[in-house]
């Protein structure tokens, strides 16, 4: 670089830098912002498309929602203040998709189960779910159902399976998951009010996907 | 296998200009992006307002120029009512407010043919190069992301105008085009990137 042109990078640098500031400036990596918590809501659905959903008339839902289970298997102890709120948003949806709910259990009266059950941590990204004999550990549950597998993730979720008493198999003790929703999003720093509405919103958008619509 | 494409492409470029005349430039621009095709689809059509790069190169005849230009063009876009199939047979479907982002780095050599010798001369172009793209998916607190290099090429058409003995000003329209890379196997990445460039930027002759 001869004498003339190093006095011309010279007069340009300002101008580079500047060129530089204004790219950084305009320039973001990732500019989308999340503006409140219910934009990181998820919901996720999943079916078993040999299952005939057609055939779906009544159904039992419980009266409440399982509770968080710890490493032992055990209930953890755990905010109920929504629970029956949940079970009434599940309720509602299932009878706009003209389901009719069966309260007397007596002799597998219902076609399918809806067991909903809630966790501080887990993720959406397993769904297919059995219950290994756990036969009646859980008062108010019929036995033979229960908890989906997940690893854990740290946000709030409301998992509902679907089951058949029809497919219990009474050598494996498995009922298989024929449908599964899940409502996945971040819990704290909200108002209660506030998560319900984002758990009405969640709970119509995953009915709204249930195949027998 | 790239590599070899783009040592071959710079070559082919190099070759177009047969006297070299040693006037050197360097351009600033700054750009506006406009999804096209696919890349449209993926974020909503928005467009990218947050673009800039440079190029250095050299006048071959009064004619002719080849250049090398580095970039930096990020395209973003929100969906708020997301609903994506997940799985082989289509039964699961995740719902949500989905934040797309691409960040782009074109290296690319370019050609340039000058029409005309007055103080406006329109130009046709074409660089062709690498272009690194990272690619982000942000679903709840989920993300997926795609880093690769694509090769990549762009035709280019524009116009210049003299304002100084050794400064220009001009403008292009380019369409800039990455090829697949799907490396990752994540559904929704390392498809094809499109866009319409709209370019203005100053030349600065040494």
């Amino acid at each position: 670089m001869n004498k003339y042109s190093c006095m011309q990078w010279i007069q340009k640098t300002p101008l580079v830098l500047l060129a530089v500031g204004l790219g950084f400036a305009l320039t973001s990596c990732y500019p989308e912002e999340v503006n409140n918590y219910s934009e990181l809501d998820l919901v996720f659905t999943n079916y078993d498309d040999e299952y005939d959903f057609d055939g779906i008339t009544t159904y039992f839902l419980p009266d409440s929602v399982m509770p968080e289970i710890d490493e032992n298997g055990d209930p953890i102890d755990g905010s109920t203040q929504n629970d029956a709120y949940i079970i009434s948003q599940i309720a509602s949806q299932l009878n706009d998709l003209g389901l009719v709910r069966v309260t007397d259990t007596t002799g597998l009266n219902f076609d399918v189960a809806f067991l909903a059950s809630k966790s501080s941590q887990t993720t959406i990204v397993y769904w297919y779910n059995y219950w290994y004999g756990y036969w009646g550990w859980y008062p108010g549950y019929y036995p033979g159902w229960g908890y989906p597998s997940y690893t854990t993730y740290e946000t709030g979720s409301v998992i509902i399976n679907m089951y058949d008493p029809k497919d219990y198999d009474g050598d494996t003790e498995v009922v298989p998951v024929r449908w599964v929703g899940i409502a996945n999003g971040l819990l704290n720093k909200t108002s209660n009010q506030t998560l319900r509405n984002r758990i009405s919103i969640a709970m119509e958008k995953m009915f709204n996907e249930f195949p027998a619509n | 296998m790239k590599t070899a494409k783009i040592i071959l492409a710079i070559a082919v470029l190099g070759f177009l200009g047969n006297s070299v005349q040693a006037q050197t430039y360097t351009d600033l621009y700054y750009t506006v992006g406009i999804p096209m095709g696919e890349t449209a689809d993926k974020i909503d059509g928005d467009a990218s307002w947050r673009s800039f790069g440079f190029e250095w190169g050299q006048h071959l005849e009064e004619d002719r120029s080849i250049g090398f230009e580095l970039g930096w063009h990020v395209y973003s876009g929100r969906e708020s009512n997301a609903r994506i199939p997940i799985g082989d047979n289509g039964t699961g479907i995740l719902q949500g407010t989905k934040l797309t982002y691409y960040n782009i780095f074109p290296m690319q050599a370019n050609y340039r043919y000058f029409l005309g010798d007055g103080d406006v001369r329109p130009f046709v172009g074409l660089a062709v190069g690498t272009t690194f793209i990272s690619e982000r998916i942000d679903m709840g607190i989920y993300s997926v992301t795609s880093d690769r290099f694509r090769f990549s090429g762009t035709p280019e058409i524009g116009g210049e105008y003299w304002v100084h003995s050794r400064m220009r000003v001009f403008v292009s329209a380019r369409y800039f085009y990455a090829f697949q890379n799907k490396q990752d196997d994540i559904d929704g990445l390392g498809d094809p990137f499109s866009s319409l460039m709209l370019r203005i930027g100053i030349r600065s002759n040494m």
